[in-house]
């Protein structure tokens, strides 16, 4: 369920525009689904990661392995990559804010706002924080219910028609950008400390990926269907516009994507949340000394300049290219590396357990 | 037992002589109006004297039992009976004069010797009697309680249609009366303790061995022995020093007027905290699902009790968000309001000299004095307030053209969905958080509205009872607690107590669990 709302954030809002970018037609679905499975490996070899720490955390676990400088290394890079993953996420709200909800209103105020309700979620006990998450899912979920059962009514199976004509370039620049939006899931490597069952956690973590590409299955292939595949790449975020779409019998709300973003706003906060909370452990890492309102009060203001910085939608795309960047290197490519050089050790453990009686 | 603050060097043991006892008491006491000293000789001829508070003694039990016991028949013609029963400790005993022996011959059924005089004031101070004896070291406690008591009436503040009627009174043995009469399980604890450096208060720590899980009885009692203060001022007091956050507009403890819900707590396998001199008793742990709850679910069919628990929880939604959405919707998202109800408000709001935000906050804040008023005037002119509050006011004010029409009606609203919420003290925080909302609402519209949710649920995450997260069985997720939760199924499949109570005897009945296991 952690994963799964970690997963959705707000990457779901603008990915059909991403994948209908590369795509012709309806043939982003391949890229989603390859996508989806290159993530469950990658996801699942976390995992193994993870589990193998057991019950040391994740950064104490690669002390054991490649000493304290690599660690140092590895805890700076996780650092900045959750910072700006908490940033990137707080920015996107503010955008989407500013569009949709209220267009005087500057972004600064908003994220500043968005910001402070994180450092207080933060600030309280890490438990709490993953029993958000059981709450505020099914909220989402329900959302997302409501906006494909009622959307259907614009389904235009003509829109998806025809298939198979993306050249594989184009699925595999897709994939790409699928895969982006589906990191998030090596935050098990430092929550696992908080399950019940951790060697259960690589089928939390394949669950919470496979609800992920459901999700954005379902979501893909009505958005296309409803608006086509010219018209998904030329809005900016279609999933919204969808539930703009979205009328109830008896006109009962007006304008249902306000509400729908709005609901959308509290797995956004899990997300963002969760980003700024290991960046917290990170830098506890780091600084031993520092107790945690003293880390809070550094990260805060950083998070909020990163989260400043980009002046205009297309530098906050780069921003988000970098932070993917970043997540892959550090998401997957380190924990796997980590792995590798865990099973080797422990193979020369095993050898010198052997020896040394 | 520590007792400081004694100015007198204290004999720690009373003497032989009546009289200096007598005048120890009246020196410590003040000797005050209502101090009751009747010194008598017994049938035997020795001196003895019997001290106790006026009003708060049965003087009927004294008189009958005691005093005319002891004057008229003489130790001997006791002995004939009580030869067999004496044990080796009670010869020493008797030896030391035939009075000691007529004590053990008085005709009462709560009777006891002690030596101790920090024990013996309490005992005169809390209502009973105490007999001195001439040359008797040991004084006879007599159990002789008996004051002016309210009689068990209907809750006051908890009212239901179909179930049992009485409630808890100040009295704390009527109290534990009512819970014995609904369950008669030998396990059933009823665990004394005595708080309050000076009012001395009992309190009883109530719980089912062998269902309740021990540690939680454990940190129920460690708390209630840090407990340090004057006077236990009512449960209140209690409630606030052993509840886990003090910061919390929640209530993290359960109190209750209805012995039928404390009961049912009981054998969820919760503990109750019974104090002395208030109606409210105390049920704890509780989860926020708590607050949704009434008795009355489980009397009822389980098809209505689960709609009304439902009910309950759009209650407390109304309660908490309406006025925020209405400022939100009316300041930021006029767009969200289907074009003819925004017309029809738009227009009730014509001439309407405040922003939406401001006439809410007038208004709510009206109903709030109302509300308030209410309470404290006696019950009869109470109604007038309700009348003249809510008719005349309301009327006058959409007539003045100060508010709209459609802002009373949202007011009203609000303010019955927050009556429909079964506790009293869940409802004055969500009051308060309705505020916080109203305001979140104002400055950052429905975006605000949802940070504050955030906010709100963050803190809710955060906060435990007894060690038990508040936002259980949700979050962490139990999903046999839902049994009972938001909505409640037939009484044959709620097999299991609450499982986020880590109970010992988890089942509660056994013929469903078999039915289960055959599906």
């Amino acid at each position: 369920m952690t994963i799964a709302s970690m997963l959705i954030g707000v990457g779901i809002l603008t990915l059909p525009r991403a994948v209908a970018t590369y795509t012709q037609s309806f043939d982003g679905w391949m890229s989603i689904l390859l996508a989806g499975c290159i993530a469950l490996i990658a996801g699942l070899l976390v995992s193994k990661v993870a589990i193998r720490a057991g019950n040391k955390t994740f950064l104490d676990y690669s002390v054991s392995l490649v000493g304290r400088p690599v660690t140092y290394l590895i805890a700076a890079l996780q650092f900045s990559y959750f910072l700006g993953f908490c940033s990137f996420e707080t920015r996107a709200i503010a955008n989407i804010s500013k569009q949709y909800l209220f267009d005087r209103t500057p972004v600064e105020y908003i994220s500043l706002a968005f910001i402070l309700v994180v450092v207080y979620g933060v600030s309280g006990s890490r438990s709490g924080l993953l029993r958000l998450n059981v709450l505020f899912l099914p909220s989402v979920l329900i959302m997302v219910v409501i906006v494909v059962s009622f959307g259907y009514r614009w389904f235009e199976f003509e829109n998806l028609k025809p298939f198979f004509i993306t050249p594989p370039l184009g699925i595999v620049q897709g994939m790409k950008e699928v895969i982006y939006s589906l990191l998030g899931f090596e935050i098990i490597l430092y929550y696992i400390v908080f399950m019940e069952r951790p060697e259960k956690a690589a089928k939390a973590v394949s669950y919470g990926i496979v609800v992920s590409v459901v999700i954005y299955l379902v979501i893909y292939h009505l958005v296309v269907g409803v608006f086509s595949n010219i018209g998904v790449m030329n809005i900016v975020y279609p999933t919204i516009e969808l539930a703009k779409e979205i009328q109830f019998p008896g006109n009962f709300f007006e304008r249902f994507e306000s509400l729908f973003f709005v609901i959308w706003i509290m797995t956004v906060f899990n997300t963002a949340a969760m980003g700024f909370d290991l960046a917290n452990e990170c830098l506890s890492f780091l600084f031993k000394k520092l107790s945690k309102r003293y880390r809070l009060l550094i990260i805060a203001p950083i998070a909020y300049l990163i989260c400043m910085a980009p002046g205009d939608m297309a530098e906050f795309a780069t921003l988000g290219t970098m932070i993917s960047y970043m997540a892959i290197l550090s998401g997957i490519l380190l924990p796997v590396s980590l792995l590798m050089f865990g099973g080797k050790k422990k193979k020369e453990e095993k050898g010198n357990d052997k020896s040394g009686g | 037992m520590e007792h400081n603050g004694q100015p007198l060097e204290q004999p720690s043991i009373p003497s032989a002589s009546v009289k200096d006892n007598i005048a120890y008491i009246k020196q410590l006491l003040g000797s005050p109006g209502d101090l009751l000293i009747r010194t008598f000789l017994t049938a035997d001829g020795q001196k003895a004297a019997v001290v106790c508070i006026e009003g708060l003694v049965d003087k009927q039990v004294i008189q009958n039992q005691v005093i005319s016991q002891l004057m008229q028949e003489s130790g001997s013609s006791f002995t004939r009976t009580d030869r067999t029963e004496n044990t080796g400790q009670m010869d020493d005993e008797y030896s030391r004069g035939t009075v000691a022996r007529t004590t053990e011959q008085l005709s009462l059924q709560d009777m006891r010797r002690s030596s101790d005089w920090d024990e013996i004031i309490l005992t005169i101070l809390s209502g009973d009697a105490v007999l001195f004896v001439e040359e008797m070291e040991d004084t006879v406690l007599i159990g002789s309680k008996g004051w002016k008591s309210r009689a068990i009436e209907e809750p006051q503040t908890e009212s239901i249609i179909r179930g049992p009627r009485d409630g808890f009174t100040e009295d704390i043995r009527t109290n534990t009366t009512l819970i014995r009469r609904r369950i008669r399980d030998p396990h059933l604890r009823f665990d004394s303790y005595c708080i309050g450096r000076r009012s001395r208060k009992d309190l009883i720590v109530a719980y089912i061995d062998g269902v309740v899980n021990p540690m939680l009885v454990k940190e129920v009692k460690r708390r209630i022995n840090t407990i340090d203060m004057d006077d236990a001022e009512g449960s209140g007091f209690v409630e606030q020093w052993i509840q886990d956050h003090y910061w919390s507009p929640y209530p993290q403890i359960l109190n209750t007027e209805r012995p039928d819900k404390v009961a049912g707590a009981l054998l969820q396998g919760r503990v109750a905290v019974l104090v002395d001199g208030t109606p409210f008793q105390l049920i704890l742990p509780i989860t926020i699902s708590s607050f949704i709850q009434s008795p009355e679910d489980y009397y009822q069919n389980w098809i209505l009790a689960s709609v009304l628990r439902i009910l309950r929880v759009f209650a407390v939604f109304i309660a908490l968000f309406l006025p925020g959405l209405y400022i939100a919707l009316l300041e930021y998202h006029h767009g969200m309001l289907p074009s003819k109800l925004a017309f029809s408000v738009a227009g009730t709001r014509e001439g309407v000299p405040f922003p939406a935000v401001m006439e809410t906050f007038l208004m709510e804040a009206t109903l709030e004095l109302l509300r308030e008023a209410g309470v404290r005037l006696p019950k009869s002119i109470g109604q007038t307030i309700g009348v003249v509050g809510g008719l005349v006011i309301g009327e006058a004010a959409v007539t003045a053209g100060i508010v709209s029409p459609v802002m009373v009606v949202i007011v009203a609203v609000t303010a019955i969905a927050s009556f429909a919420i079964p506790s009293y003290g869940f409802a004055i925080s969500i009051r308060l958080m309705r505020f916080l909302i109203m305001i979140a609402g104002s400055v950052f519209g429905l975006y605000g509205i949802v940070l504050a949710l955030i906010i709100n649920c963050i803190h809710l995450v955060n906060l435990r009872s007894f060690g038990i997260p508040y936002t259980a069985p949700l979050a962490p997720l139990r999903l046999s607690d839902w049994r009972d939760l938001i909505y409640r199924l037939p009484v044959i499949r709620l097999s299991h107590r609450p499982e986020i109570l880590e109970t010992m005897d988890s089942k509660r009945l056994d013929k469903s669990s078999k039915k289960k296991g055959t599906q």
